[in-house]
């Protein structure tokens, strides 16, 4: 890939963009006005009812019979008029009359005898007045009460203190960042992805459908640049413009808030007096930080929609229905009482939207932070993943038939010998999302059935499934084709030493990053067992991750990998990939490394089997030793040879090493490795 | 030159039968040799270049395009091709030199080159007054001239032009044709399809006629004519034709 032509590409596609006024409008026309006319069209109006309900007067009719003294008490509350009628329940459902105070006792007597008389009030709660004047009546009966109380008391030569020993006061003292933050809370998160929705939907459209419509995609095919050079710097316009809308629009929207808010608040007494407002500056750079994964995601989904389409108007048609799919999970956010769990975190647009609103409330925790960021990207990866596919196919980029041409028929695709990078990654990532969602659960309520599908229905069909159905031919992609005996032999040495060495780095490792004891304790009892037999242990723990776990790893991944990367880079890369996939800080460096072996093993001998061989012999005897089934002399001997704090002796990681060495180097002088000028 | 091997693609519709473009095509076109491509509407001439510039991949077959084969470096061969057809059009929102400016560099030259050839061509090809302006202002012919610029701003050694010349006035047809003069002049090796016999006629050192996505003949057109013993190439054509229908396949 070359910078320059992408670079080329990009400013190209920025400055087409921005002469269009429908991407100006959308990207900065519309975050300039909204934000200020919603506030102040909002706030407007809310001022008005508020003022309207409390400066009018409430209607009230009393229904007391012959007595007076209700209706008295009534008619000396401010901003009331008491009407008389002759069905006022009528009255009050037609909205004639706003409150009917109801006395059915004689109020005169009742209190005379030191009764308690019985005041009904009927309002209309669909009815603001109405409920304004409701308000007003118990607001004045309550003082009347206290007023008659203390009379009674003082009869009786008692304070009104004496039977209130308790004075109850609220305040609310929430501090106005998460007053703000509540009110934005409902409605932000929704916002920001349709922002960036707006944002990326007209160039997503325009440089890809649009292109295609005007005629000038053939010419662009036509020149020395590859694929995948276009599709990143079309991917990186749409991003940017998407991107930017997203930043204006959290901008204007600060800026209101900062300036006006605090008025509002006031206002409408919803906060502490005076409060100032502000947005807080920490969020606001989160949230700037949040959402590139998520404007990579929507811009690359958005592309890899608009790309199928032969005319502007075919892309609209399919991209709208699909940014609505997108609005649907955001506006999840503002639903009260649904958190952001595990699982929710990685479930795509709704993850960001109750993010945006857990930092907005200040509640939101660094790990969620974190792998929502992570599982976006991860989501993001996959959609620009698919564009470049798309954009790869002649018969999406040049189709002249009506209707979406790609076809996924499996007698349609070509024929390969090895995956590409993209199903390689595309594998990758979606069996680590099916681990992560059913694995983890099925793990969790039988720990050898959840382990055998994991490694079987979960890592193992898929990866074959999907190689057959893209038509790769699985017995050279997964080089099961040669075996050697010597090779066989060099790869039992390598085990064994590589065990003796893995053992001594763990102990180096636990004394850096110890495991948690909960952790290590449950991973323990997983090779213990006690009372499982010997035989489906190692069934499970052994031989299942061998084939499986291989068939992915150092099967379809190493050779998707192998044509684009240098060996240097590959065997880290895949090794690497090996050991983020076990989900766990604390073994991601040995796992890592075990990869690193496994894949050179596969590399250089081109033969899986190897993979297989290696992969086994390790985690069976990580079985048998932890599970302390070996026999007892052998037990003994290696007690005594970790009896001390930093572990075995040097001379038998030096004789470890040695074999290994030595395990390695023969692989290497007899073993042709790949053959790149054979693969044609 | 240009060099085909039994080139040959198959269309899979997403819904109906897979469609041969173009069946086995195996031609040569040297160096400042201009070799017309005839044939009607849907005959395969679109797909037949198409494979040659590289756009798309032949499902079987080979092409070699300056010594270089299609298949194993696509990206260095279009380096060596300047591709003109009817669906190359410009960027309606970028001026003329601004067009250019992007296309050089998409073709990897210096800035300094890229404005140097810039005058030249506007120069050549008339371009000055409007090379400032914004290409969906242009008219017709102005499109067509600097997409000829366009397609000369590397110096390809290879041009291939998918009917230049099809909807365009009589005026604007001349400068196209004198351009594929010009191009003959400085050695390039030309391929372009028409379905107008007589600009073929005045213009190809040699010919093929495609029907159905079948080469049915190849030759200087003299040849063609002794063959189907016909005296122009409009009944050449058709003689060809009228031929290969009679011949059950």
């Amino acid at each position: 890939m070359k910078l320059r032509t992408v670079r080329a590409i990009f400013f190209k596609e920025l400055v087409v963009m921005l002469r269009d006024k429908r991407t100006l409008l959308a990207m900065i026309g519309i975050p300039i006005v909204l934000y200020p006319a919603l506030l102040v069209v909002t706030s407007q109006v809310a001022l008005m009812h508020i003022s309207s309900v409390e400066e009018s007067t409430s209607r009230i009719a009393v229904k007391a019979g012959q007595d007076p003294t209700v209706a008295r008490w009534v008619s000396a509350l401010p901003r009331v008029e008491l009407v008389t009628m002759e069905e006022p329940e009528i009255a009050l459902l037609d909205g004639d009359v706003d409150a009917v105070v109801v006395v059915k006792q004689r109020a005169e007597d009742v209190l005379e005898r030191g009764g308690s008389l019985l005041i009904v009030i009927q309002y209309d709660s669909t009815e603001p007045r109405s409920r304004e004047a409701a308000h007003r009546l118990s607001k004045g009966f309550r003082t009347t009460q206290t007023r008659l109380l203390e009379d009674r008391l003082a009869k009786a030569g008692i304070t009104l203190d004496f039977v209130t020993p308790l004075k109850l006061q609220e305040m609310n003292v929430a501090p106005a960042a998460r007053i703000v933050g509540t009110l934005l809370a409902a409605m932000l998160p929704m916002i920001m992805v349709l922002m960036v929705g707006i944002g990326a939907f007209y160039p997503a459209v325009d440089l890809t459908a649009g292109e295609k419509e005007r005629g000038t995609f053939e010419t662009l095919l036509s020149t020395p640049v590859t694929k995948f050079e276009i599709v990143c710097g079309k991917f990186l316009t749409v991003f940017c413009i998407s991107m930017l809308t997203g930043l204006l629009n959290l901008a204007s929207m600060a800026m209101t808030f900062t300036f006006h808010l605090s008025d509002l608040l006031t206002k409408l007494q919803v906060g502490p007096e005076k409060a100032p407002v502000q947005f807080p500056l920490g969020t606001a750079l989160l949230m700037i930080l949040l959402l590139v994964p998520l404007a990579l995601f929507v811009s690359a989904l958005m592309m890899s929609v608009a790309v199928l389409a032969r005319t502007f108007k075919e892309a609209q048609n399919y991209v709208t229905p699909f940014f609505l799919l997108i609005t649907i999970p955001a506006g999840l956010a503002g639903m009260p009482g649904l958190e952001l769990s595990a699982m929710l975190q990685f479930v795509p647009i709704v993850n960001i939207g109750l993010l945006f609103r857990d930092l907005l409330t200040d509640r939101a925790t660094p790990e969620a932070v974190f792998s929502v960021l992570l599982s976006t990207s991860v989501y993001a990866l996959l959609a620009l993943v698919c564009a470049t596919w798309l954009f790869q196919r002649e018969d999406v980029i040049l189709s002249e038939e009506k209707g979406v041409p790609l076809t996924l028929r499996r007698s349609r695709i070509t024929p390969r010998s090895e995956p590409t990078v993209g199903m390689a990654i595309t594998l990758y990532t979606v069996i680590l999302l099916l681990i992560f969602y059913v694995g983890v659960y099925a793990q969790s309520k039988h720990i050898l059935g959840g382990l055998l599908i994991t490694e079987w229905l979960l890592i193992a069909l898929p990866t074959v499934a999907l190689l057959w159905y893209l038509r790769v031919d699985l017995l050279s992609a997964l080089q099961l084709r040669s075996l050697r005996l010597d090779g066989a032999l060099a790869v039992v040495a390598i085990a064994f030493s590589w065990l003796v060495l893995a053992f001594q780095l763990g102990i180096w490792h636990s004394n850096v990053l110890p495991m948690p004891e909960e952790m290590a304790k449950q991973y323990l009892q997983l090779m213990h067992l006690d009372d499982t037999n010997l035989v489906v242990l190692l069934a499970v723990i052994a031989v299942s991750p061998a084939i499986c776990e291989e068939i992915l790893f150092r099967g379809a991944i190493l050779s998707g990998l192998e044509k684009r990367l240098p060996a240097w880079l590959l065997i880290p890369v895949v090794g690497l990939l090996f050991g983020v996939f076990h989900l766990s800080i604390y073994r991601v460096v040995l796992t890592g490394l075990t990869g690193m072996v496994l894949t050179y093993v596969v590399w250089r001998t081109r033969s899986l089997w190897n993979g297989i061989l290696l992969h086994f012999l390790f985690n069976a005897s990580a079985v048998l030793v932890a599970s302390e089934r070996i026999p007892e002399t052998l037990t003994l001997a290696m007690r005594n040879l970790s009896a001390t704090q930093a572990g075995l002796p040097w001379w038998l990681i030096g004789l470890a090493a040695s074999v290994m060495s030595a395990g390695i180097g023969y692989l290497h002088l007899r073993f042709p490795g790949p053959d790149h000028g054979a693969s044609e | 030159m240009i060099r085909t091997d039994r080139l040959r693609k198959v269309y899979f519709p997403p819904r109906s039968a897979p469609v041969e473009g173009v069946k086995s095509a195996t031609l040569t076109v040297e160096p400042g040799e201009i070799f017309g491509l005839l044939g009607p509407n849907g005959a395969g001439k679109t797909t037949l270049l198409r494979m040659l510039g590289t756009i798309i991949v032949p499902t079987s077959g080979h092409c070699w395009i300056a010594g270089l084969r299609t298949d194993q470096n696509p990206d260095a061969v279009r380096q060596h091709i300047g591709f003109l057809s009817g669906n190359t059009k410009l960027y309606g929102r970028l001026t003329a030199r601004e067009e250019l400016r992007f296309f050089g560099y998409l073709h990897g030259l210096s800035k300094e080159r890229i404005q140097r050839r810039t005058e030249e061509l506007a120069e050549i090809l008339g371009m000055q007054e409007f090379i400032d302006r914004r290409c969906d202002t242009l008219s017709t012919g102005q499109s067509q001239k600097v997409s000829i610029a366009r397609v000369l701003l590397h110096d390809p050694e290879v041009l291939i032009l998918d009917e230049p010349t099809t909807g365009l006035d009589i005026m604007t047809c001349q400068t196209i044709l004198t351009f594929i003069r010009n191009a003959k002049h400085s050695g390039r090796s030309i391929i372009f399809s028409t379905h107008y016999m007589t600009e073929a006629e005045i213009l190809c050192d040699r010919l093929a006629f495609i029907h159905h996505g079948e080469i049915l003949a190849t030759g200087a057109k003299e040849s063609l004519y002794e063959k189907t013993g016909t005296t122009n190439l409009t009944d050449a054509f058709v003689r060809l034709v009228t031929d290969a229908n009679a011949v059950p396949s």
